[in-house]
Parts: C-alpha cells; sequence; structure tokens
C-alpha cells in the first residue's frame, strides 16, 4: 500500500478518531496533523506494520497522552485560522444539552481514561487490544475503563437529579 | 445505560472531524517543511556524482535532456527538479584522520549560487578561525568537525554567516586524487612556486595539469607559503575550479569508461536537504568554470588572547559585509568593491 492510497482511504476514519480522543475539532486536526506528518516521513516503515492502520492509531493515542500542556497552548496560540467549531446536529435541543454533558464530562477525564473509552466503546476492541494500544496490561485497561464509566455514571445521576427537581 | 449514551455521543461527534482537504494540504506542506530540514546522508554512486556535480559543475549532465537520468541507480531519487533561488552548499575537504576520531576539516569552503546569473562563489575559511560553538565556548572552526561531524562545521558556518546550508559534502583527500585521476588529471595555475613540505617536490609557479596524486600533495601545503593556510585554500580554490574546467571539456556522458571510474570514487559522502541530486546538478550545469569566483580573506588576522589559544580572527570590517552580501544575494557587488579579497584570474 503505497502512503497516498493509505491517506485516500484512511484519512476520514483517522479524523473522526481523533475527535472522539481529543473531544474537540481543532485539536483533533493538529493530533492528525502531527501524526500524519510523521507517517508521510516514516512511510516504508509503517507500511511494513502488520496493520498500518492500527499502528497510525496507536501512534496518534501516544502522541495525545504525551501532548503536554505547554505545547498545547502554543499550538493553539499559534494557529493561523480560526474556524468556526461545527454545531452537532440538534433534534431535541435539551435532550441535546442533557446528553452532551457526557461529552463535556469526557473531557474532564484522565487521557489514558478516555482513550480505553474510545477504544472500546468507539472503536469496540477487545480487552486485550486496547491494553495492547495504550501500551498497558489488560488489568489495567479495564481499571481505566471502569474509573471512567464510575465518573460518567455520577455525573448522570447528577444530571437526572438536576431533572427531577 | 451509559454505555449506550456513550456510544451515542461517540457517534453524534462525528461531524465534528476536520475537513479532510484542507487537512491534506496542511500534512502535506508541513511534512515537505520538515523534509527539508531534515538532512539525509548520502552514500556510494549518488552522492559521488552529486560531490562531482559540486566539483565539477559544468556539463556532467549537459547532453541530457532534463528529467533524463542517466543511472538508474539514482533515478529513483527525487524527481528532477533544478531547486530555484539561492543556493548555499559546504565543501569540506577531510585531513588524513578522516573517519577517525579526531579528524578535522581543514578545508572549508561554502559554495554560492546565486539565484540569478550563471555563476557561482567559493567563500573559504581558514582553518584555525575562531567560532563560538555553543555548549564548548570558542574553537577552531576545523574543531567543530571533530566535535560535531559535518553537521557540526556546517551549524558553524551558518552561524558566523547567517546563511542556511542547503547541502554538505565531505571529501577526503584520496577522493580529490581519483576524481583528477579520472578525469585525466586537473589544470592549476600557480601564482608562486610551491615547494611541498610532505614530499620535497616543487610545483613551479604558472600552468599545468597535475596529476591525481600532485594535486592532493598540493592541497596540503601551506608551510613556507606566504600566507599559510591562506594561500592554501586559494589553491583549492584553483583546483575546485580546474576540476569543473576538466569535466566541462571530457564529454562524460559519452565516456562511459570514465564515468565509471567517478562513480566509484571512493572518500566522499553528501549531506543533502530536500535538494534532489540531478536537480542539484542541473543547477550546477548552469555555470561555467570561469565564472566561479574566489573568495578569501587576503591574510592573517591573528591574535594571541590571555589563554594559550591563537586562532585567526575574521576582519572586523570586510567580514560583515561579506555575509552581508551573502545573504542578500549581491555577492557581485561585493567582489568589485573588495578586489583583494577575489582570486586572481588567469
Amino acid at each position: 500500500m503505497t502512503y497516498e492510497e493509505f491517506v485516500n482511504s484512511r484519512l476520514g476514519a483517522l479524523a473522526r478518531y481523533a475527535v472522539m480522543l481529543t473531544g474537540d475539532q481543532h485539536m483533533a486536526q493538529d493530533l492528525v496533523q502531527e501524526t500524519m506528518v510523521r507517517v508521510q516521513l516514516n512511510w516504508r516503515r509503517v507500511a511494513r506494520a502488520e496493520a498500518p492502520e492500527r499502528y497510525v492509531k496507536r501512534m496518534m493515542i501516544n502522541q495525545y497522552v504525551d501532548w503536554r500542556r505547554g505545547s498545547w497552548l502554543r499550538r493553539v496560540f499559534l494557529r493561523p485560522d480560526a474556524d468556526a467549531a461545527v454545531a452537532v446536529p440538534v433534534d431535541h435541543a435539551q435532550r441535546t444539552a442533557d446528553r452532551d454533558l457526557i461529552w463535556s464530562v469526557l473531557a474532564t477525564l484522565p487521557r489514558q481514561q478516555r482513550a480505553a473509552l474510545v477504544l472500546r466503546y468507539y472503536e469496540d476492541l477487545p480487552d486485550a487490544e486496547i491494553a495492547d494500544m495504550l501500551g498497558c496490561t489488560v488489568g489495567t485497561a479495564r481499571g481505566y475503563i471502569s474509573k471512567a464509566l464510575t465518573r460518567l455514571r455520577e455525573s448522570a445521576e447528577q444530571l437526572s437529579l438536576g431533572g427531577v427537581r | 445505560m451509559i454505555e449506550e449514551e456513550l456510544r451515542e455521543a461517540f457517534a453524534r461527534h462525528e461531524v465534528q472531524a476536520p475537513a479532510l482537504d484542507p487537512l491534506r494540504r496542511a500534512i502535506d506542506t508541513l511534512a515537505a517543511r520538515r523534509r527539508r530540514r531534515r538532512m539525509k546522508t548520502r552514500t556510494g554512486a549518488a552522492a559521488v556524482l552529486a560531490v562531482l556535480a559540486l566539483a565539477s559543475p559544468v556539463q556532467l549532465w549537459r547532453s541530457g535532456a532534463p528529467g533524463e537520468v542517466i543511472d538508474p541507480a539514482i533515478a529513483t531519487l527525487a524527481p528532477v527538479v533544478a531547486p530555484e533561488g539561492a543556493l548555499n552548499l559546504l565543501l569540506l575537504g577531510l585531513d588524513q584522520h578522516a573517519g577517525r576520531p579526531d579528524a578535522r576539516a581543514d578545508t572549508i569552503m561554502l559554495i554560492h549560487v546565486p539565484a540569478v546569473g550563471g555563476n557561482a562563489y567559493l567563500i573559504s575559511f581558514e582553518r584555525d578561525l575562531l567560532v563560538d560553538v555553543p555548549g564548548e565556548g570558542r574553537s577552531k572552526i576545523n574543531g567543530t568537525y571533530h566535535l560535531g561531524g559535518a553537521i557540526g562545521t556546517k551549524q558553524a558556518v551558518e552561524r558566523l554567516t547567517g546563511v542556511r546550508i542547503d547541502a554538505v559534502a565531505e571529501v577526503k583527500f584520496g577522493a580529490v586524487r581519483s576524481i583528477a585521476d579520472a578525469l585525466g588529471g586537473v589544470p592549476v595555475c600557480l601564482p608562486e612556486r610551491v615547494k611541498s613540505h610532505h614530499t620535497g617536490v616543487i610545483y613551479p609557479a604558472g600552468c599545468r595539469t597535475y596529476r591525481g596524486a600532485e594535486a592532493t600533495d598540493l592541497l596540503r601545503q601551506r608551510f613556507g607559503m606566504s600566507n599559510g593556510a591562506y594561500d592554501r585554500d586559494r589553491v583549492g580554490q584553483r583546483v575546485v575550479r580546474g576540476l569543473a574546467q576538466k569535466a566541462g571539456e571530457l564529454d562524460l556522458l559519452r565516456d562511459a569508461e570514465t564515468l565509471t571510474r567517478l562513480v566509484r570514487t571512493p572518500g566522499l559522502r553528501l549531506h543533502t536537504g530536500d535538494l534532489s541530486l540531478l536537480g542539484l546538478a542541473l543547477r550546477l550545469d548552469r555555470i561555467e568554470w570561469s565564472d566561479i569566483i574566489g573568495i578569501s580573506q587576503p591574510t592573517f588576522r591573528q591574535r594571541t588572547v590571555n589563554d594559550l589559544t591563537a586562532g585567526e580572527h575574521l576582519d572586523p570590517v570586510v567580514a560583515p559585509k561579506l555575509f552581508a552580501a551573502l545573504r542578500a544575494d549581491t555577492l557581485d557587488a561585493f567582489v568589485l568593491t573588495h578586489p583583494d579579497w577575489v582570486l586572481p584570474q588567469e
């Protein structure tokens, strides 16, 4: 597979995956950009991997988990074009706002936990592969997921309590 | 269930994915920029051809149309596009310790190809010139090779002159010998006679063709010359001009035997940025040997500092003008106003 073929067929999926990891369109763009530049410069090594797409997704996770606050700030301030954020489709305003509470709680999770949730509930990977992608043991990966779910449940309960009131 | 809500939240936000076309363009632009910054090291036949193109720019590829490639081994490296704009190439002549940790670059020559026009400038840096090396303090410029290899010397020259170096060629003395012999000798004109400190041979003033062994012996001489290493650097500039002249006279493309011998020259290494080798050759191919102009400080400006290190200093008035002209790509004006810094033409 050539780099061109890879980009043609997989860039869309990678861009969506980056949104799930970062929760933000601009950060997603930075994450895909930074990763794909390295992919392009080292394509032969990437192409030799058993599953290039998974290899690249793992690169993105590493990049996302490692990104330091300082470099984030720099990226944000140096961004030349700040396009308007794309609105999420709304069928029922209040319901969407409630649901998006999950999205905003996701943003408060430690990055490994969020990555673990993305791998299980967006990528639908088995625990062993999640652990492999995160570079940790299966136990640790399950721990990330259960802690994250607990946090989300607590937030959801608060939300429903608020709704009752 | 929270899991289901999570799946829905993910699915719902897929539309936030950044637009693919601008993303793709941004990736390509960034990758190209980073590729340019990343210095690649090449060895083997391709490097030899490119270094030859550096040292002997004329006519190597003249009979082929642009894009026509003479050697399948180098055809795959990059598309043949002659680079635009001014080019700065660094030629490092390595002493006999080449390959050992104490190796030094005793000949340091910046080759400047202006954005327009068919000429080139060779700017020599005297080996004992003192330069600041971050983290190391003051060092002689030939020691920057010992400290940081070809890239170390490249960075030292960049700090000194303020221009970015596009490619670096490392040349061992032995390689000059092979190239000169493969070309059937190199024509050199000497303004004064040179007696070899190493072999005792006397090379008379005037013009003659030097065999490879003689040319390398000549290139090593600085003892007994009026201006020491400054004179040696000017001999180096004359040898480069001579190699360019000889390569221009031969029709190398139709001379498979000579070409094969050149390609097998050992002792050459080339570091390039995003320059394609053939593109570089095509660009250098526009230069006639007689339009290669040597520039160097005329003679010593030695100062002994409190400590024991005695090294060379640059002329505090003229050198900044030279580097400013280099940065502004106006060396044509510089050579008109500073004839004493210009290699005399026979």
